[in-house]
């Protein structure tokens, strides 16, 4: 749960920051979806069902028929 | 971003030091297992054919001299499929980041501090690095070069007392060759660590001379010390021993005794080790934030770095279950995923040049 609280407590620091500076909407839309992946990937891994990128990796190849 | 430009000291190091740093703290042990006495002759051709195939980037990056990764990609590519392989790289250097801090909390958690949260060290860790590479990579060289003659002198000083228990006859029979254990077991070794080495290409308009020649060079004798390493282990822990440490060099540093009053000396060989993985962290968290800006039209990767960070520190928490499915996970995977980006990707780029060139003449 702390790893989450701290993300979502960086993320707000940064938008509120960021926000202050008037970046372009590109920038911060970008900034968004990166924190929202972030915070989501910890969210996940507290219910014990995180974004596994080896995974991930392992099924596009099983897919392709590399392996 | 603060880019000037790396000098070539400070870019040998920098490739020396990236090839090296989890390899040779990680590998030793898995290579003894797969191929016994002869561990040490496999760095040797997987080094020559990890670097044969990052050839074809360094043959892009002298065409396209003063272009990094992502700018080669556009310029061939066009800008929606150039943005489509920059993607892809920029998948590689994320997942590269995960790997890193994984294999270091991973170390941490089973060796010096097992009570403390495996999040805890990634966070301090890759923090570190971002303020590093927030700096740029002038900042990354020059904490590389200051690093160096400490870890060469540390490093050498460890290896000649640790060869104090060294026993030739863990080397025999010299004449009974695994080939299976040799060439096909440890092929993986060709992706992790010598394919990362496309990373480079992001840093070499910043190289002033032959800057693919010297990455040749400099990822070859990270190959050689991977070798002389492994060799070493073999010597000094044997081959029953070794495969079953996952950590050889921790364990030879802790069995380490100078004198009554000088001994476990594994704090010390692993805060060096620690150099080695900073160096390797920032550089490549470096260039997925430059990446990642130049992919999106960014003035800078200031902004994106710190949500980057802790999207990455997220992935270092879910890399693998446990080790032996990691461990199945680099024999079978590891190699098809790298072929993709080092090999694959500059192959279709060098046609697509090749045909818009003759298209053009």
């Amino acid at each position: 749960m702390t790893p989450l609280l701290l993300a979502i407590l960086v993320t707000a620091a940064l938008f509120i920051h960021y926000g202050k500076q008037r970046r372009p909407l590109k920038d911060m839309l970008l900034l968004a979806a990166l924190s929202l992946a972030g915070i989501a990937q910890f969210a996940l891994l507290i219910v014990d069902k995180p974004v596994r990128l080896p995974a991930l990796i392992a099924a596009v190849i099983d897919v392709l028929g590399f392996a | 971003m603060n880019d000037t430009t790396v000098t070539m000291r400070q870019f040998h190091i920098i490739v020396v030091f990236t090839t090296l740093s989890t390899a040779f703290f990680l590998l030793p042990s898995s290579l003894i297992a797969d191929a016994k006495q002869h561990a040490w002759l496999v760095p040797l051709w997987t080094g020559a054919a990890g670097i044969a195939s990052t050839l074809p980037w360094i043959y892009l990056a002298r065409r396209h001299a003063r272009l990094n990764l992502m700018q080669i990609n556009e310029r061939i590519l066009g800008r929606p499929f150039g943005k489509l392989a920059n993607l892809m790289l920029l998948f590689h250097m994320v997942i590269v980041c995960a790997w890193v801090l994984n294999n270091l909390d991973d170390f941490m958690t089973t060796t010096l501090m097992q009570q403390t949260k495996e999040w805890v060290f990634d966070a301090a860790f890759l923090f570190t690095a971002l303020y590093a590479a927030q700096k740029g990579i002038t900042a990354i060289a020059r904490t590389a070069e200051l690093f160096a003659p400490m870890l060469i002198a540390m490093f050498s000083v460890f290896f000649v007392l640790a060869v104090h228990s060294w026993d030739w006859s863990q080397f025999a029979p010299a004449a009974e060759f695994d080939w299976s254990g040799i060439l096909r077991k440890p092929s993986y070794m060709i992706a992790f660590p010598f394919m990362d080495g496309f990373m480079f290409v992001m840093i070499f308009p910043y190289i002033k001379e032959k800057a693919g020649a010297n990455y040749v060079k400099c990822a070859a004798a990270g190959a050689l010390l991977l070798s002389l390493i492994t060799f070493i282990v073999t010597g000094v822990l044997g081959v029953s021993r070794a495969p079953h440490v996952t950590f050889p060099l921790f364990v030879m540093a802790q069995e380490l005794m100078i004198s009554s009053f000088l001994e476990h000396m594994e704090a010390t060989i692993a805060i060096l080790w620690f150099a080695l993985v900073f160096v390797k962290l920032s550089f490549t968290f470096y260039c997925a934030i430059t990446g990642i800006a130049q992919t999106c039209g960014m003035r800078s990767g200031g902004l994106i770095a710190v949500p980057l960070a802790i999207l990455i520190v997220g992935f270092a928490q879910s890399m693998h279950r446990n080790l032996i499915e990691n461990l199945e996970w680099l024999a079978r995977y590891l190699l098809p995923y790298y072929s993709l980006n080092t090999l694959a990707l500059p192959l279709l780029l060098i046609a697509v040049d090749l045909i818009r060139r003759r298209r053009a003449a």
